[in-house]
């Protein structure tokens, strides 16, 4: 208002001034501010509370990727521990325990995943799916089946002189489950086809009304194993043979046709089978069986197959083509049977008590 | 040409500069920082363990149909066994992966409540003398059925939820 312009100049300098004045106060008072949270980061605290949290994340979560139990169709990248070391970057977090629903119940497979340094080599890979955040923590994972089972670890070699943040968990590893079927209780006197199945039905093993997560077979995500003992029991005692002969072994799929017909379907590939404690294939069957076939299905197996098969009542079939001169067989036997007793011996999955210790620092 | 308006920029600016120091002075000195004590974090791992051995203990082995799976905590206090429970439960407390055990110890409790008299009992089940350890305390509620053995404590005989209380503290 009237101020002619030679005022204008010596009014900012004076800001200027003034403004700078503000600014370094205010820089000043930041930087003693910042002492505020100085108190907070006590490193025992935040080690202990650290090695809490990574112990929840292994032993109470089921990680990421996981799919929900009973789901039918499933993939490997659906499960993270099926990713292999190629497509790890999918695996967000780990976690062992089976199902978010049966916390502290560990699976096997995610185990082996986890301390498998083939899958992860770096150190990094663990810290960014159990621990996270920026601040570079060493650590060590260590677990045990107890009595007696094989410490597994994973991490650096902890301090033994300086204090470290640590957590101890007791939690169950689910063991998987196995059947022995004593091939004495299924001679046929009146000869027979030769012919003999292993039915492994699915919606039997993933006995949801009853058993729920924590005792039922999940064949897509479990260890699946038999043996068939005693096969010179079957033996053609007419002809004479002096050994079994295994002429072909395959898996089938069953399928239901719009009508509702169940079929089984024969599927394509290469069986592995250990024939009296030698590692055999299907292709490659020796020329006579003194005593024991074993077949083992490993975790994820079933996952391909599967789709195949129709939804909920999801099964598969092993047959075993025995040469009917030389075997009086003629039966199917159920993977799973349980009571009463019968020429079945089935070991139910088997929740075995285990240690994990997580230290950090 | 001075005039004196441009003073009162740095009037303004060194105000501003002794509002911002007496406020930041004051809010340091008032306020008081709780850290978590030792103690806690130490209780935290404790009551973890302690929890988690009781569930371990609580979850059958295996699956059996008679009509549900019992477990062994289920059978050590039907059959007030304190012995077999101590045992395990010292077991599974002080088990390590490093071979050495830990050295815990504990005293259990199992409180019941009778139905006709309506009181309810605390029934020892073992463990060690308590004195003045730091201690924490885990509890389990436990299914129990008829068949427990425990009636001669003034328990009557009907499937039951009893509460089982452990005082645990590292010896």
């Amino acid at each position: 208002m009237g101020r002619g312009p030679d005022d204008s100049g010596q009014l900012s300098l004076d800001f200027l001034v003034g403004f700078s004045i503000f600014m370094l106060t205010l820089i000043v008072a930041s930087t003693m501010l910042s002492g505020v949270l100085v108190g907070l980061q006590s490193k025992k605290i935040d080690y202990d509370a650290v090695a809490y949290r990574t112990g929840v994340i292994l032993v109470e979560d089921p990680g990421e990727p996981n799919a929900f139990p009973n789901v039918v169709t499933i993939d490997e990248t659906d499960q993270w521990e099926f990713i292999q070391f190629v497509q790890k970057d999918q695996v967000l977090r780990f976690g062992m325990s089976q199902y978010k629903s049966s916390p502290k119940i560990l699976a096997p497979q995610k185990i082996d995943s986890f301390f498998n340094r083939t899958i992860y080599p770096d150190l990094s890979d663990y810290r960014e799916r159990i621990i996270f955040g920026d601040y570079p923590y060493n650590f060590n994972v260590t677990l045990q089946t107890i009595p007696g089972g094989t410490v597994r670890h994973v991490g650096d070699p902890y301090p033994a002189n300086s204090p470290y943040g640590y957590i101890r968990r007791v939690v169950q590893v689910k063991e998987p489950s196995h059947s022995i079927i004593n091939m004495t209780n299924y001679y046929e006197p009146l000869g027979g086809s030769g012919q003999f199945d292993v039915n492994i039905n699915f919606s039997e093993l993933l006995d949801y009304e009853t058993r729920g997560p924590k005792y039922w077979v999940d064949p897509l995500k479990e260890r699946v194993s038999f043996n068939l003992t005693n096969v010179s029991g079957m033996r053609n005692l007419a002809t004479g043979a002096p050994k079994v002969i295994l002429n072909s072994v395959r898996l089938y799929f069953l399928s239901v046709d719009l009508a509702g017909v169940e079929s089984y379907t024969p599927l394509p590939g290469t069986l592995y089978l250990t024939i009296d404690g030698v590692p055999r294939t299907s292709s490659t069957l020796p020329p006579a069986i003194n005593n024991s076939i074993s077949m083992e299905f490993p975790p994820s197996y079933f996952i391909q197959p599967s789709k195949f098969t129709s939804g909920d009542t999801s099964a598969m079939k092993i047959r075993f083509q025995f040469d009917p001169s030389t075997a009086n067989v003629s039966d199917i036997a159920r993977y799973q049977v349980e009571w009463p007793p019968s020429a079945v011996n089935y070991t139910p999955p088997t929740l075995e008590p285990a240690v994990l210790e997580v230290r950090i620092w | 040409m001075v005039n004196n308006g441009g003073q009162l920029y740095t009037i303004e600016g060194i105000a501003a500069s002794v509002l911002i120091i007496t406020s930041v002075y004051l809010m340091l000195s008032a306020t008081t920082i709780f850290t978590p004590g030792e103690t806690h974090i130490y209780d935290m791992q404790l009551e973890q363990l302690g929890n988690d051995v009781l569930a371990v203990m609580d979850t059958a082995a295996t699956w059996t149909s008679d009509p549900y799976p019992r477990s062994d905590l289920e059978i050590f206090i039907e059959n007030n066994n304190a012995g077999g429970f101590g045992d395990e439960f010292l077991y599974l407390a002080n088990a390590t992966t490093t071979g050495q055990d830990d050295n815990l110890k504990y005293k259990a409790t199992i409180f019941t409540r009778n139905i006709t008299t309506g009181e309810v009992h605390s029934i020892p089940f073992g463990g060690s003398e308590y004195y003045r350890e730091n201690a924490v305390v885990v509890t389990r509620w436990v299914n129990i059925d008829e068949t427990h053995s425990l009636t001669d404590q003034d328990t009557d005989s009907r499937d039951q939820t009893v509460l089982l209380e452990v005082v645990l503290w590292r010896a």
